[in-house]
């Protein structure tokens, strides 16, 4: 757990992505499948974008939203490890 | 800042379903989500229901494809579909594959196929080309070749399809059924499949867009569409989950299509419609930008003004849940928004028909093919 904390996720850069009104859209070139992130999950997607490592983003969503930080932690780190497998991110 | 909204971590994994919410989100928002764009109504093959009227004037430039596509960018576009005509008839492809690519978009190329240079397919990955859709009509050259009236056309689009899925390339078979080729539609199925594509059957022939009804010479009488509507129904069950789905309210208060709303067509020459088959001509790039037509046309605050509820005949209509409503038909087969089109209304009633069958008389959709 601890060595994902410290990787930085990053967007695939093959896959095409919009945000529409705070909904994340995302095809990935692999499979040519549309993924469709809303609220939370958008915003930890959207922070993949700035080239953060996962332990900063726990960090950012825990001062944005209400929830405690081991449940965040838990959660995003389950939650990025789906994106990866799913290859709309990696993880470096 | 603590955000309201609730804790839950998850992709939605439905690709249909993630679909459906962009373009209902993008219908919110009014950003054109899905842009198909007609690169040239020059075509090598001479299909005998084609709705293309090629006019006398300049197919858009590289260059103003550029613009356009920073411009539909910028807008929110994520599908680009590149249309024809035929598309490979283009020398510029590849600068215009590379720019699409370059803007962000999920591709998808429409084509016959059969003009497709083999060293191209290598690179369509790297374009980011989702899809292509190729039409066949026929598993056959005779068949096919008596729609497309070229001969040798059967070969070269069934050897490009067999080299792209070769390259990884995904495929949709559009089988587009006609007088000609009805009787052999299964066969046609079976070829898609041994070729390893995804395909569709399609029935609608649409009448040209200068209004002509030549094409609807070739049009299977709806009452003969059935066969087809059942088969494609007991492979991929679609009637079921729109049946299931579907709440009369919540009907009432959506609106048709995306027509408009999250999505466009422009034509090769700029102009640019709410869809692929609404002639209501928004503007031309030529003369403004793309924004500015988006934002502003008023044919496309007509388009966007209407509910479901506006539609008088539709709104009551007890055939409502089997229903894919297509104003753009509507306009293309009686000059009205609001009324229906007829082939629509009977296409409708087939797919009733069906559904009782296969799911109210003791069928199953599992059943093993014929």
């Amino acid at each position: 757990m601890a060595e994902v904390m410290e990787q930085v996720m990053v967007h695939n850069a093959d896959a095409a992505a919009r945000v529409i009104d705070g909904e994340a859209f995302i095809i990935t070139p692999h499979d040519n499948q549309i993924h469709n992130l809303t609220g939370v999950a958008a915003r930890v997607w959207e922070l993949g974008g700035e080239g953060l490592t996962v332990q900063r983003i726990v960090e950012r969503i825990v001062e944005e939203y209400d929830v405690k930080p081991e449940v965040a932690k838990r959660d995003v780190i389950s939650f990025v490890r789906d994106l990866a497998q799913r290859k709309i991110v990696t993880l470096k | 800042m603590t955000r309201s909204r609730g804790w839950v971590l998850e992709t939605s994994s439905r690709s249909q379903d993630a679909l459906d919410s962009l373009i209902k989100q993008a219908s919110l928002a009014l950003v054109p989500a899905v842009v198909k764009l007609d690169l040239t109504y020059a075509c090598n093959q001479k299909c005998v229901h084609c709705c293309v009227v090629p006019e006398r004037r300049e197919d858009l430039s590289l260059e103003e494809i550029r613009v356009l596509f920073a411009e539909i960018a910028d807008k929110g576009c994520l599908y680009l579909s590149l249309s024809g005509g035929e598309i490979f008839l283009r020398k510029d492809l590849p600068d215009i594959l590379e720019e699409a690519q370059r803007c962000g978009f999920s591709l998808r190329l429409m084509t016959n196929g059969s003009l497709i240079p083999p060293e191209m397919i290598p690179r369509m990955r790297k374009y980011r080309v989702g899809e292509v859709d190729v039409s066949l009509y026929g598993d056959t050259a005779e068949v096919h070749e008596s729609v497309t009236r070229v001969a040798g056309s059967f070969e070269k689009t069934v050897a490009s399809i067999r080299r792209m899925r070769e390259a990884g390339i995904r495929i949709k078979i559009g089988l587009i059924i006609l007088k000609q080729n009805i009787h052999r539609f299964r066969q046609m199925v079976d070829l898609a499949e041994s070729l390893g594509t995804t395909w569709n059957l399609d029935g609608s022939i649409l009448r040209r867009f200068d209004g002509s009804e030549a094409p609807l010479a070739f049009q299977v009488p709806v009452s003969e569409l059935a066969d087809v509507v059942e088969y494609r129904e007991r492979r991929m069950p679609d009637l079921k989950h729109m049946k299931e789905a579907w709440n009369r309210e919540k009907w009432l208060e959506g609106v048709p299509c995306g027509a408009g709303r999250a999505m466009c067509t422009i034509s090769p020459y700029g102009d640019v419609f709410p869809c692929s088959v609404m002639p209501m001509l928004a503007g031309n790039i030529r003369e403004q930008s793309f924004a500015e037509i988006w934002d502003h046309s008023e044919v496309l605050k007509r388009v966007r003004a209407i509910r479901r509820r506006d539609l008088e005949t539709c709104a009551t209509c007890e055939l409502a849940p089997f229903c894919v409503l297509c104003p753009g038909r509507s306009v293309l087969d009686n000059g009205s928004l609001t009324e229906p089109s007829l082939f629509r209304c009977s296409e409708t009633a087939i797919h009733r028909d069906v559904y009782e069958k296969i799911y109210l008389e003791g069928g199953s959709c599992d059943e093993p093919r014929e």
